[in-house]
């Protein structure tokens, strides 16, 4: 079987901030890569990195130090109108803090990433126990619900990558689990999905786990 | 989904922020627009006042001798060509509302008494062709008279009685008895120019050009005080003619017309600055207060440009309405009291639609300014660096 091109490689990675004149690092020297159709699960305490990484992977954090290849293309040395692009098609991406657009309903909301038709969007919605809401609006719905239409968002344009900082961080063990398998299937049907995770197992769903804590340790594992 | 649409979502969503800035713009719009035709209709009004003042220059023949013209109580029976009046048009000299007059002092009488009178002919006000204004003195009838105050009591004429007056054998219905002026003029009978020069055997002759200077801006143009702007251009149209200008009345008409156009470009300055900080203040402001959300749109691959759009066609449609109800408003509600507040020009005043295209024109510029620069450079920046940053 010959190996796929990998979409994301991740290659010497580092990111620190000044915090009132200190140099804080969050995370150093982290690589690995992502193919097609792998589920990646990003595991660390809280404030250990994790959100930076994922931004940084999603082209949305300008990385320290280190680069991040997606489909080939060194995100960070590129124009950000070419990463704009790049995101519009190829990422989508579910924030921890979910930032739903007030204004739209979640038909919406979800239309707002690229391409997307109402009538995708709304499978979408009903897929993910939404569908007699796709007229509310966030403000309407319940922490968790709100989570699911996120997802919704980063998921409806069929992405080669989905991103997701912690999705299932307010869900019930029910939507837990509906999380998981849409993106379990997602990634079975040939899209990539690396995710920020408090669980316990993550080597559970995942086809890998990165510790961010221990990233020599990941190192070795991956490579 | 496009940025028109997501604006109008956004709008239906945030009514009341949306009618806040729409209500402040219309408010300083409204404020603008209605100093703008105040000011218009002020300036009529004051122009009206200051004319109404009287002729400021008197252009006499060279050969009056001045002191002895003063020692006159201002006369003189020395008299020049008349068409001098036809050359000042002709040259276009800094003067408006010339009013050529000849006089003599003669025998006045009514049948039982009779008087000496300073009998002035003098003809409609003529108002130089590119500065067309409402005459500042119409024309006396041929065959009527006007009689100052004092030459009706020696003449026993009353107010509103029907008198003639008989001059130089020829006979003249007073028309009226004008109120004391406290001048000259008082004991003076005022006819037409032509009937003067043919009385007097004085055809085509006058004695001097009453005028009013309108020498303001070549003032400020040149630096040169208008005296001596008014002497340059007489000795280039005749050398027949000497100017004396009433310096105090001069002065006084200058004074109040600068101060008073001072005073309302002081205030609509204020306006306009007020105007910029409010359209581009609340414009920034909502694209401050929105950074998650441009963060949100460029996370899911709006470009900068599109993000741009979506803060200007709020910024434009707030903007436009706010300035569309101030302008209308407030010129509607300036020319509604200007028959109130300016009694002699009030009813003359009407919509400056050159104004409200002004105000309107520059609310729409600051609104792209205002909606445009925030949400440009907010959109260069990583997403990452705008989620959860609201300010």
């Amino acid at each position: 079987m010959s190996k796929q091109a990998p979409l994301l490689v991740v290659n010497d990675l580092g990111h620190m901030f000044s915090n009132r004149g200190q140099k804080v690092h969050v995370f150093e020297k982290c690589s690995f890569e992502i193919a097609p159709t792998q589920f990646v699960a990003v595991q660390g305490a809280s404030g250990s990195g994790k959100t930076t990484l994922l931004l940084a992977c999603g082209g949305m954090l300008a990385p320290s130090s280190g680069e991040i290849r997606f489909q080939g293309n060194d995100l960070f040395t590129l124009p950000s109108s070419r990463r704009t692009k790049i995101r519009a098609v190829s990422i989508g991406y579910l924030f921890q803090t979910l930032e739903l657009v007030p204004y739209l309903d979640l038909t919406a909301n979800v239309r707002i990433a690229t391409g997307v038709s109402s009538s995708v969007a709304n499978q979408w919605l009903d897929r993910l126990g939404l569908g007699d809401r796709c007229r509310s609006y966030p403000r309407e719905l319940s922490h968790g619900q709100r989570q699911r239409v996120a997802l919704a968002r980063a998921i409806a344009h069929e992405p080669a990558l989905v991103i997701a900082d912690e999705p299932t961080g307010n869900l019930d063990s029910r939507n837990s689990e509906l999380v998981f398998n849409v993106l379990k299937k997602y990634a079975q049907d040939g899209g990539s999905v690396l995710m920020a995770t408090h669980e316990a197992q993550p080597a559970a769903f995942a086809d890998f786990v990165i510790n961010i804590e221990n990233l020599d340790l990941l190192k070795a594992k991956v490579r | 989904m496009n940025p028109f649409f997501l604006a109008l979502r956004e709008l239906h969503y945030r009514w009341k922020s949306g009618l806040v800035f729409v209500l402040i713009v219309a408010s300083v719009t409204g404020t603008l627009a209605y100093f703008s035709v105040n000011d218009a209709s002020f300036q009529k009004e004051i122009g009206r006042n200051v004319r109404d003042l009287g002729s400021n220059v008197v252009i006499l023949p060279a050969a009056v001798d001045q002191y002895s013209y003063h020692l006159e109580g201002g006369y003189s029976e020395i008299t020049m060509d008349a068409d001098l009046v036809s050359k000042l048009i002709e040259y276009r000299a800094s003067l408006n509302h010339l009013i050529p007059m000849l006089e003599r002092r003669a025998m006045c009488s009514t049948g039982d008494r009779q008087s000496i009178g300073r009998v002035v002919g003098l003809s409609a006000s003529i108002a130089m062709p590119d500065r067309p204004k409402a005459p500042m003195q119409r024309s006396i009838p041929a065959g009527e008279l006007q009689l100052g105050s004092e030459l009706a009591r020696e003449l026993g004429v009353e107010r509103d009685a029907k008198a003639q007056v008989t001059i130089a054998g020829e006979v003249f219905k007073v028309q009226r008895v004008n109120r004391s002026s406290g001048t000259w003029q008082d004991s003076a009978a005022f006819i037409d120019l032509v009937s003067a020069q043919k009385i007097f055997e004085l055809p085509e002759r006058v004695s001097r050009i009453e005028a009013i200077e309108c020498t303001s801006e070549q003032c400020e143009a040149s630096g040169l005080q208008s005296s001596v702007i008014l002497n340059n251009e007489i000795e280039k149209i005749t050398d027949k003619a000497s100017f004396l200008r009433k310096e105090e009345m001069a002065e006084a008409r200058l004074s109040v017309r600068s101060v008073s156009r001072e005073n309302f470009l002081v205030l609509q300055n204020v306006l306009w600055v007020f105007l910029g900080f409010t359209v581009l203040g609340l414009a920034i402001l909502n694209s401050l207060s929105r950074k998650s959300e441009i963060g949100v749109l460029q996370a899911v691959g709006y470009g900068r440009y599109r993000i741009a759009a979506l803060f200007l066609v709020r910024s434009l449609l707030l903007a436009g309405m706010g300035a569309a109800v101030g302008v209308t408003v407030g010129m509607l509600v300036s020319v509604e009291q200007a028959n109130d507040l300016f009694v002699m020009t009030g009813q003359k005043s009407s919509l400056d639609w050159s104004a409200a295209m002004t105000i309107g024109g520059v609310a729409f510029l600051l609104a792209v300014l205002g909606g445009c620069m925030p949400a440009l450079w907010a959109a260069g920046e990583n997403p990452a660096d705008l989620i959860g940053r609201d300010s």
